[in-house]
């Protein structure tokens, strides 16, 4: 046994496991410090916070991420399978065209919709122009229904994605046969397109989830009290980071719960789809006024999702381009791209190399490892930057004496006042990000060249540069373009924790739309808008040539 | 007339320029069993996905048990054309158990009736013990049989069999020749079978279609593929 261990650790030990277990300590580090917090003594505010407000957070989140999880991926599943399974007219257009509210983050949707549809907005407006006498009630976007339905108009391509890829790859001959043994239609899809997309629209889903449970904007936009207006509302509000710290430990054993009940509810049925090796499934034709009906289906989904909310922010930023576009806002955008392009490489240098020691071992501790570094993710901003923050002071306070003798002067807060905190956050929540796509880039080369160039005499290190890195170039391209695009758009995180008058994109817009100031808020929002169009069709191209 | 007729087949991939059948004809009578032999893309499975209706000809008659399918205006879908296709890969449903599987295809049925076709069906294929298994906790043999009788359960007119020894191990397959040779034999059915192998072709059918080698742009466009009796 003592030898078996002795020769694993032989076989296995070496900077690349090194390097990818620091990665997960670090990754782990701020949880176990938001747990920690709960053996502490409870702060002043906590006996009143559990009393009057606990429930109401806990219930406002789990209706709101409830209710857009659902309707999400009803949207997502219908377009996936409409895309995938018949053809009309512009349906290329479409299947790609419903990938772009990604780029748009729901925070910007919120307010946009939001003014448009209020009194003084385009759409009342318009009708009063028209001569057509309207019911405010039905303007009100800023309820919970409201929320729910601009979620889920913005983050259903989460579902439609995951699902789409499953259809295309995994059910042309469940699907003929369910037609050759003369099911209809809907019976097909009912029967089994959906039951075996199942994985895939929880998949789509759960990302679904965290978005939501993430989000700041939108709940502060529209006043909803959600758990991460909770810790905004106690940790700027109260100065109560004791009690931010407890609403945090809260929400991620309410995520760790949903977590354990996924799987429990699907233990049963699992098996392995694998991937169809005849032909992709034939497309029927749609013709007449069903045909029509697609085209106006998906015409309706795509105005609403993506080129309206465009088109209104590009006339308001047309209306205020002189009085946003200065100095200060080069500054800020060149802070954007400067903090997205220091995650993009510290999140993919970890994400590489932790997934190619998952793939060269495949033993549980690995596995382990993988799951820590993608732990991130699912942890909602707010709560994540707490721990971080908790992690930081803790830092700066042992390095005290370090920062005095360097002549920094005592109690000060170097490390905790500076922008490394906010890149390490990011670091932590998007390398899932990367990690997910390096895993399926190894996955698709499989073990063989590598262990061939082994065998010559390579070493890992030689073996990665020759041979690996030339064939999953692609996946890492295609990670770091997903995580550039998740930093620009992180709001909460960078809210908590950036350094005092430093802004973002993502910030800027929203401190113009929570001043009241929604059309300067346009041009910082578009920028966000179009490089995320552009990480969208780069990947879609990278998706394209790879297939 | 014959029972299953194709005549002046036209058909290119993806509606490009280059056919794959360019005028190709095939007769075969009512109970008979045939081989569809040829090299790997010489078109064997595209010619059993256009006589299911899977796949559009651009030209050329098809015609099943005096039925025209596809011809002129005439497309009829494949859940109307009651033809039955063993999958290459079996495609049984991962979701259903076997019985679900072989109860997918019988409609219009009552409850109970629906219950002794399956169990008839399943009698036949030796897997009546099975029925409550799901597909991935049966062998590959037994899969094969319950994609065999879920195929055959609606009484389909034409059963196509797309290359059905492909996914079993070399020594069961002499034994599951002879047992796919004596179900055919013992439900009657006129079927078609794909294969790359001769010997699995002669062990079990009736005639042999050859489907030409060679570049099949210009090859399989024969008018008329060279066909063994056995």
């Amino acid at each position: 046994m003592k030898t078996l261990l002795l020769r694993r650790w032989k076989q296995r030990f070496g900077a690349w496991s090194v390097i990818s277990g620091i990665g997960a300590v670090l990754a782990l580090l701020p949880s176990l410090y938001i747990l920690a917090g709960l053996l502490g003594k409870p702060g002043e505010n906590w006996a009143h916070i559990t009393e009057y407000m606990l429930l109401d957070y806990a219930l406002e989140s789990l209706l709101l991420t409830g209710g857009t999880v659902v309707l999400a991926s009803l949207a997502g599943i219908v377009l996936a399978w409409l895309t995938v399974a018949y053809d009309y007219p512009l349906r290329r257009f479409f299947s790609f065209v419903f990938l772009l509210p990604l780029a748009i983050p729901p925070y910007i949707a919120a307010y946009t919709y939001s003014s448009m549809l209020s009194y003084t907005g385009s759409v009342q407006t318009w009708l009063r122009e028209m001569g057509v006498a309207v019911n405010q009630n039905y303007f009100d976007v800023m309820s919970m229904k409201g929320a729910i339905i601009i979620f889920s108009l913005f983050l259903f391509p989460y579902v439609y994605l995951m699902v789409r890829s499953f259809l295309e790859k995994h059910s042309a001959s469940f699907v003929e046969s369910a037609r050759l043994l003369g099911r209809n239609p809907l019976s097909v899809f009912f029967r089994v397109a959906l039951p075996l997309s199942t994985g895939a629209v929880v998949g789509g889903a759960s990302l679904v989830a965290f978005e939501v449970l993430n989000d700041y904007g939108v709940s502060k936009h529209f006043g909803l009290q959600t758990f991460t207006a909770a810790i905004f509302k106690t940790w700027f509000g109260m100065y109560d980071i004791d009690s931010a710290l407890r609403l945090a430990a809260s929400l991620m054993a309410l995520i760790i719960g949903i977590f354990v009940i996924e799987r429990l509810l699907r233990r049963r049925k699992r098996y392995h789809i694998p991937a169809n090796r005849s032909v992709p499934l034939t497309r029927r034709k749609l013709k007449g006024p069903v045909a029509w009906l697609a085209v106006i289906f998906s015409s309706f989904i795509a105005l609403l999702s993506f080129f309206l909310p465009v088109v209104q922010l590009l006339i308001w930023a047309w209306w205020t381009f002189e009085d946003v576009w200065n100095e200060k806002f080069v500054g800020m955008l060149s802070n954007t791209l400067l903090v997205s392009c220091f995650t993009v490489v510290i999140t993919m240098f970890f994400a590489v190399v932790a997934s190619n020691v998952n793939r060269q071992w495949r033993s549980p501790l690995s596995l382990t490892v993988g799951r820590l570094l993608s732990m991130g993710y699912s942890i909602p901003g707010a709560v994540l930057s707490i721990g971080v923050l908790a992690v930081f002071l803790s830092v700066d306070k042992r390095l005290a004496g370090v920062y005095a003798a360097l002549g920094l002067g005592h109690n000060k807060l170097v490390l905790s006042m500076s922008l490394v905190m906010v890149v390490f956050a990011y670091s932590i929540r998007f390398l899932a990000v990367g990690y997910n796509a390096m895993d399926s880039g190894f996955d698709r080369i499989g073990n063989k060249y590598s262990e061939a160039s082994r065998t010559m005499g390579n070493g890992m290190t030689a073996t990665f540069f020759k041979v690996d890195l030339p064939l999953v170039k692609g996946a890492v391209l295609a990670g770091g373009i997903m995580v550039f695009l998740e930093v620009v758009k992180e709001l909460p995180l960078t809210l908590l924790l950036r350094p005092f008058n430093f802004d973002t994109l993502a910030t800027k817009a929203y401190q113009y739309a929570s001043d009241e100031q929604i059309h300067q808020a346009a041009l910082p929002s578009l920028l966000i808008i179009a490089l995320g169009i552009g990480s969208v069709c780069l990947y879609h191209w990278l998706g394209r040539r790879k297939s | 007339m014959a029972y299953v007729e194709v005549s002046g087949l036209r058909y290119a991939y993806g509606g490009g320029r280059d056919n794959v059948f360019n005028g190709f004809s095939l007769s075969l009578e009512k109970g008979q069993t045939a081989g569809l032999l040829g090299p790997s893309g010489s078109g064997k499975s595209t010619l059993l996905r256009l006589l299911a209706g899977l796949d559009a000809p651009l030209d050329g008659r098809i015609a099943i048990g005096g039925t025209l399918m596809a011809g002129g205006s005439v497309f009829v879908q494949p859940e109307r054309r009651g033809v039955g296709l063993v999958f290459q890969d079996y495609a049984l449903f991962p979701h259903m158990t076997v019985g679900q599987n072989v109860a997918f295809g019988l409609r219009g049925m009552s409850r109970p009736e629906r219950r002794k076709v399956v169990g008839e069906m399943l009698g036949m294929v030796r897997l009546e013990d099975f029925a409550k298994r799901y597909p991935h906790e049966l062998s590959g043999g037994q899969q094969q049989r319950a994609a065999f009788a879920r195929a055959l359960a609606p009484r389909p007119r034409l059963l196509l069999l797309d290359e059905p020894f492909s996914n079993l191990d070399a020594d069961l397959k002499a034994s599951i020749r002879r047992e796919l040779k004596q179900l055919l034999r013992q439900t009657g059915i006129t079927s078609i079978l794909v294969t790359h192998d001769r010997e699995d072709a002669e062990a079990i059918c009736d005639t042999i279609i050859m489907m030409p080698s060679g570049d099949k742009r210009e090859t399989v466009s024969a008018p008329e593929p060279a066909v063994v009796r056995l």
